[in-house]
């Protein structure tokens, strides 16, 4: 990994949502690095945060969140701090995102034609007024795209088009203002397995031709494989464990990555899988120290009193477990920062 | 095969067509179009299949949801190809469905405790003053805590709804449970919960299941036998060992190839990539001679114009497909 | 301590019921406003059961003659002054409101009911001839004009408050069945009511026990915000000489009896008009506030 600084460092984030009675503490003291043109896959299951982590990102939470502590710098800004004018050009021409419903991410009344043209008018990448220009940007969005017939799609509506299409549209649209990463929250999970494989090769190629780092989050590790060069699993808001690729596979040391790995069905070996026993914990009233304490089979008394550090073991790969203390000593420090405080308050 | 009603064959389908009318007269949009196959005693059958395919549509004609436009649907011997409304109760107690999304499948403005009384009280499965204990027991078996009693599925996360929804299909004793997708709207780590209490409840009350899913890797885990379909008709139907060793079909030997797999053992056994192009045609226009043919790889001119009839390539294992040599198959 | 619903322990269905209840409260009471609403609608309940005790000159309801004292403008003895009789503005409007909310409830306690069933019916049938038939039945009594029709009914019997609502519910509960149609015929496909067929419950426990209570919002809602619309709808009639005969008093006979006086004793006109106003905005208020608490998707 180059020594460069990362495109995107989230450090110790926390994120609270006022509910019912008074606070869901979702997001945990979370910290992700992304380098530029690093492709990394953020693996979770429903609940865990992923899309209320990116969300921050760009700003778009809901008005009951609440950001008690954390920073987050992205291509050298301070994200929490932007302001208007200097927040819609972050998001329109460095920060792209494509999301999991591709008919909930397009307007039905109008074309796409005219949905793709108002992304590049407004981002003010060429003269809002310059129609030739927007038009031949759009076209080249969609034949990046590899979508036939470009001309003519630009002219239908959403409804005219099947899913893989669509959702080939939101990558265009994505991408048309050329950005410096782009966020994928499950853009895969409605497309059939087939077009799954498109669209997922399609992403991936871009990403690589124009060189844009990629955050993509899923909740499948197989897909989390075939896309990604790092692997971050999250819990219950904090990331667990995050390595090279390979690495997770071959060696995942977190107990979670490991009960997530033993419950996908398998094409080889064993037909049972094991699950994870237990539940996620309340958010509302959380559990001190790791929130997987409770289902762990190796927990410890420690575990319940604080969060672990992040433990580097050999290469990328980080894991925030009491497990591999011993292993990690020797090893150098981890980013980020490895004392964690417990939880802000709000 | 004989034409006997053999009293192992817990559901045969025989020819089923389902076609839905459009705006346009003498189009259909032919969701189902002629299938066949027989689930037996004790016994898993998946069926798996794009969006299109008609897999749902197949389980919503078994359950009777859909009036069906040609074919015979019987249950253990007994005649179903009437809609539901005009079966008789006991077959609505025989045979049980649950759906795919929890959310929608349980009535949010009614308690657990409720939900499972209703069928209990339809049926009269016990008298008045036994129907709490029973729904504790049902609560049990599925592995539920007690105290879901009296909340609302609103207050439960997708597994535990989906096990309500099991628990409500188990309490008339079925026979056979038709289960649409039951794990695709939940995690990993919980899919492998309700798949294994799926499995334990099937021994524990001797039911056969038709299983309908997308997830191939799934279908390996708990089918007996597995049937794919495309476009409303099963290419290719064997054993499941069978089915993952020896794909016949290029539609099957493409998606098996599709599937994203975490380990190398896994990406070793899959067979060798049959790239996906194009996209499914729409049931309205289904192509002429194979329907599989504008996606296929392998199509020579014979496919454009004759739809290959099923065949027997090995024991009990049949593939629709030109390329596939065997006997030919009645239903 | 926040608890969320999926840890608590609820052992019994009266705890459920009682969680459920502070549930609800905490939805309706976000919205400050609705709360208002709730305040002004328990005042002026309790100020219609405690007429008696609440009026300065409880007398004054009723036929009452003191020409020493009429005609006053707002001053410390009347304060919103007196009519041309004497008698004192105030305790007459307070006097009217169980008039006008007996007006409300009596509409809606027979409208809503007819209009629900029919609603649920013709939902729950879409498609078939029975169907059709009920809902071009809402469509003719929906183009009845409830105003003319009170009118005629007051000309042909004689005008009192009962045959006033009764000409009101006659074709009040057209609206309902409207209203109750659109949400039951949506809740109609969903799987849970699929469910219930397949499973093979009977008519009558899929309308009342799966589709009603999940059309119980819209319904509930309506019912608030018709509060407010037929009390006005009372003052309307009682402006033209039905309803509530004098010499009992009602806010719209006090208005047509005092505009001529326009615009010199203004007190006459302004005072029961804004009564009128603050009633219906009081039950518009909660009827906002039961939408939001009713409607939420949240547990």
């Amino acid at each position: 990994m180059n020594q460069t600084k990362p495109l995107l460092d989230i450090r110790d984030l926390y994120i609270n949502y006022k509910v019912y009675g008074g606070y869901s503490y979702v997001i945990n003291g979370l910290s992700l690095q992304v380098w530029p043109g690093e492709k990394i896959s953020l693996v979770g299951e429903s609940g865990c945060g992923k899309t209320t982590t990116v969300k921050s990102i760009l700003r778009v939470l809901p008005e009951q969140a609440v950001i008690p502590g954390g920073r987050i710098i992205f291509d050298g800004a301070e994200v929490l701090k932007l302001k208007n004018k200097a927040l819609n050009a972050m998001r329109s021409r460095k920060l792209s995102m494509i999301f999991q419903d591709p008919t909930a991410s397009l307007n039905p009344v109008f074309t796409v034609g005219r949905q793709i043209r108002d992304t590049i008018k407004y981002s003010g990448i060429v003269d809002r007024h310059d129609k030739k220009a927007i038009q031949e940007l759009a076209i080249k969005a969609l034949k990046d795209c590899s979508m036939p017939d470009p001309e003519r799609i630009l002219e239908n509506y959403p409804f005219q088009l099947s899913g893989g299409m669509r959702q080939r549209v939101c990558i265009a649209m994505a991408l048309a203002t050329a950005s410096k990463l782009m966020i994928a929250d499950e853009p895969t999970t409605n497309l059939d397995v087939t077009i799954q494989d498109q669209v997922l090769k399609l992403i991936r190629e871009l990403a690589d031709e124009k060189k844009m780092s990629l955050i993509l989050i899923t909740h499948s590790m197989g897909v989390a494989r075939e896309m990604a060069d790092r692997v971050c699993i999250m819990y219950a808001g904090n990331i667990v464990e995050t390595a090279e690729t390979e690495s997770i596979f071959e060696n995942p040391l977190h107990p979670y990555t490991q009960g997530l790995l033993n419950s996908i069905p398998k094409l080889t070996g064993d037909k049972v899988m094991a699950g994870i026993p237990g539940r996620l914990p309340s958010y509302t009233s959380p559990p001190p120290g790791c929130r997987f304490a409770g289902r762990c089979p190796h927990a410890m008394e420690r575990c319940s009193k604080a969060f672990p550090p992040y433990y580097r073991v050999g290469g990328q790969h980080q894991v925030a477990c009491y497990l591999y203390e011993q292993e990690a000593a020797g090893q150098g420090p981890a980013e980020p920062e490895t004392k964690k405080e417990g939880r802000a308050n709000d | 095969m004989t034409e006997a009603v053999d009293k192992q064959d817990v559901l045969v389908v025989k020819n089923l067509k389902k076609y839905f009318p459009t705006r346009e007269k003498g189009r259909f949009v032919k969701a189902i179009d002629d299938v066949s196959f027989k689930i037996r005693q004790n016994e898993v059958v998946g069926l798996v299949g794009e969006s299109g395919s008609g897999k749902s549509t197949t389980a919503y004609c078994v359950m009777g949801m859909h009036p069906i436009t040609g074919g015979a649907l019987s249950f253990e011997g007994r005649d179903i190809s009437m809609p539901a409304q005009q079966r008789s109760m006991d077959l609505k107690r025989e045979i049980q469905i649950v759906f795919q999304d929890p959310g929608t499948s349980l009535n949010p403005q009614r308690s657990i405790g409720e939900i499972l009384r209703m069928p209990l009280a339809v049926h009269n499965i016990v008298p008045r003053s036994q129907r709490n204990t029973r729904i504790r027991e049902l609560l049990d078996s599925v592995g539920l805590p007690q105290d879901c009693f009296f909340k609302s599925p609103r207050a439960l996360g997708g597994g535990e709804k989906q096990l309500v929804a099991i628990a409500r299909a188990l309490t008339t004793n079925p026979q056979l449970m038709v289960l649409d997708e039951p794990t695709s709207a939940l995690d990993v780590s919980i899919q492998a919960k309700i798949i294994g209490t799926l499995m334990e409840l099937r021994k524990q009350f001797n039911m056969s299941y038709l299983f309908i899913t997308h997830d191939m890797s799934l279908m390996r885990n708990i089918s007996d036998r597995i049937a794919i379909m495309y476009l409303g008709r099963i290419m290719e139907m064997a054993p499941t060992a069978d089915f993952f060793l020896k794909p016949q079909h290029p539609y099957t030997k493409m998606l098996l190839s599709s599937i994203p797999v975490v380990l190398k053992e896994e990406a070793k056994v899959k067979p060798e990539k049959v790239p996906s192009q194009g996209e499914i045609p729409s049931p309205v226009n289904v192509p002429s001679g194979c329907r599989f043919h504008t996606r296929c790889p392998f199509a020579f001119d014979r496919c454009l114009t004759e739809e290959p009839p099923m065949a027997q390539v090995f024991p009990d294992h049949i593939a629709a497909c030109h390329l596939c040599p065997g006997q030919p198959v009645q239903p | 301590m926040a608890r969320e619903l999926a840890e608590q322990k609820i052992e019994t269905a009266a705890a459920a019921r009682w969680d459920s209840v502070k549930r609800n409260w905490y939805k309706f009471s976000r919205n400050k406003i609705s709360v208002v609403g709730l305040a002004l609608v328990v005042l002026i309940v309790l100020a219609a059961i405690f007429e008696r005790q609440l009026a300065p000159y409880p007398q004054h309801a009723g036929a009452f003659t003191n020409f020493a004292a009429a005609k006053l403008a707002p001053c410390k003895e009347y304060w919103l002054g007196t009519d041309q009789n004497g008698r004192d503005v105030l305790s007459r409007i307070i006097f009217s409101f169980r008039g006008a909310l007996i007006m409300g409830v009596g509409v809606i306690s027979i409208a809503a009911p007819v209009g629900v069933i029919m609603g649920l019916v013709a939902g729950y049938l879409k498609g078939r001839l029975i169907s059709t038939v009920i809902m071009r039945v809402v469509d003719i009594f929906l183009s009845l004009p409830s105003l003319v029709l009170a009118l005629a009914v007051g000309a042909m019997f004689s005008p009192t408050l009962f045959h006033s609502m009764m000409a009101i519910t006659f074709s009040w509960w057209a609206w309902y069945a409207r209203l109750v149609y659109g949400a039951a015929s949506s809740v109609r496909g969903e799987y849970y009511i699929q469910s219930a067929e397949l499973i093979g419950a009977g008519r009558i426990h899929i309308l009342f026990r799966e589709m009603l209570p999940n059309c119980a919002s819209t319904i509930l809602t309506k019912m608030t915000l018709d509060m407010g619309v037929a009390i006005l709808m009372g003052a309307a009639l009682s402006f033209v000489g039905l309803g509530e005969q004098p010499p009992n008093p009602a806010l719209g006979t006090m208005i047509s009896d005092g505009y001529k006086y326009l615009p010199d004793m203004w007190w006459l006109t302004v005072f029961p008009a804004l009564a009128i106003m603050l009633i219906v905005l009081a039950f518009n208020l909660l009827g906002d506030g039961v939408g939001d608490m009713l409607g939420s998707k949240e547990v």
